[in-house]
């Protein structure tokens, strides 16, 4: 009989483990609360520090209602898409680092100039001359996060992938969440799916290379 | 034989026990409320859906839908199970691939005060072959 395929079959697909699928899981001094705190104290402008996959994101969208209940309506801020008018308008914004330096310090300047208040994510701590904000959290995942994800995403469901696999991608994707859950995602799906509908076959061979 | 897929409130099945059908064929279901009924519930929604899943994000279509407000529905006492029928599409297939599967169901999702809301599910294969795969 086929098993029927279905979003529990595997627990790391993109469903479970996107930013807005976990919770954001605290670490000391970078609770939800501890950085609130931060971001008033700083006028409301911040930044989120760390690398790939370290759950800048997930933090970013666990921000969201506490920033409601501060009074302020969070706003996902788009590159050429009109700032918000509105005084209480915070600005969410996800990747700043990939603008170039010129737009850079110009939505820097800008939000400054109108006193917006906002919170970016960045792979680099902005410098304060180029205008970056305060830092509020500066995220770097660690085994013991890692662990606790792993058992969250497992919980309830039957996967040959053990903490053991997940310890080694972790290492060998340097910390990166995101491309760990990718490596445990195909490491269900080979180590439980004998046959399938179709061959997984693709192969890109340049010629003379293999 | 017909399987269900139970919930302590609600249930769903659908008419085939082995919940496979081919493209064209007449997907027959029904669903129960019993205890939804009693715990605040303002309406429901009855889906025949795919959606993708695997790696990436998710996409979805629904290919039939029926919505009911609580209060439309008979009293409790006299309540039996609510039908609904489909005749299914060619496509898409149920596909169970590496990066990314096809996934058919009929749900039940039921809206409750306070904007809570519940779902049950029947999974099913739509297929060609007879033994599920395709080819």
């Amino acid at each position: 009989m086929v098993e029927l395929p279905c979003r529990e079959g595997n627990p790391f697909a993109t469903c479970w483990t996107r930013p807005d699928a976990l919770t954001y899981q605290p670490t000391p001094g970078a609770t939800v609360e501890a950085i609130v705190d931060s971001l008033g104290a700083g006028g409301w402008r911040g930044q989120i520090v760390g690398p790939h996959g370290a759950g800048k994101s997930t933090l970013l969208k666990a921000l969201v209602e506490p920033l409601k209940q501060s009074g302020f309506r969070p706003v996902w801020w788009e590159r050429g898409e009109p700032n918000p008018r509105s005084g209480s308008d915070f600005l969410l914004v996800e990747g700043f680092e990939r603008l170039d330096l010129a737009s850079a310090i110009r939505e820097l300047i800008r939000w400054r100039t109108q006193r917006r208040p906002f919170l970016l994510t960045t792979h680099r701590r902005l410098p304060q001359w180029l205008g970056g904000p305060p830092t509020v959290a500066c995220l770097r995942p660690d085994p013991d996060l890692t662990r606790r994800l792993f058992q969250r995403v497992t919980a309830g469901s039957s996967t040959p992938v053990t903490w053991g696999d997940a310890r080694a991608s972790f290492r060998r994707q340097r910390g990166n969440l995101r491309e760990v859950w990718f490596d445990l995602y195909d490491l269900h799906e080979s180590r439980t799916k004998a046959g399938r509908t179709v061959p997984v076959v693709a192969s890109y061979g340049l010629p003379g290379i293999n | 034989m017909t399987e269900t897929v139970p919930d302590q409130e609600a249930e769903i099945w659908l008419d085939r026990g082995a919940r496979r059908y081919r493209p064209g064929e007449t997907l027959n279901g029904s669903f129960r409320l019993a205890e939804w009924r009693g715990a605040g519930l303002q309406a429901v929604e009855l889906s025949v859906l795919w959606y993708t899943s695997g790696q990436g994000e998710e996409d979805f279509h629904v290919h039939h839908f029926l919505r009911r407000r609580e209060a439309a529905l008979p009293p409790r006492a006299d309540e039996k199970p609510h039908h609904f029928k489909t005749v299914l599409p060619a496509c898409p297939l149920s596909y169970d691939g590496q990066i990314v599967k096809v996934c058919w169901e009929a749900r039940l999702r039921g809206f409750f005060e306070a904007g809570r809301q519940r779902t049950v599910a029947a999974p099913f294969l739509l297929s060609l072959a007879e033994d599920g795969t395709d080819g």
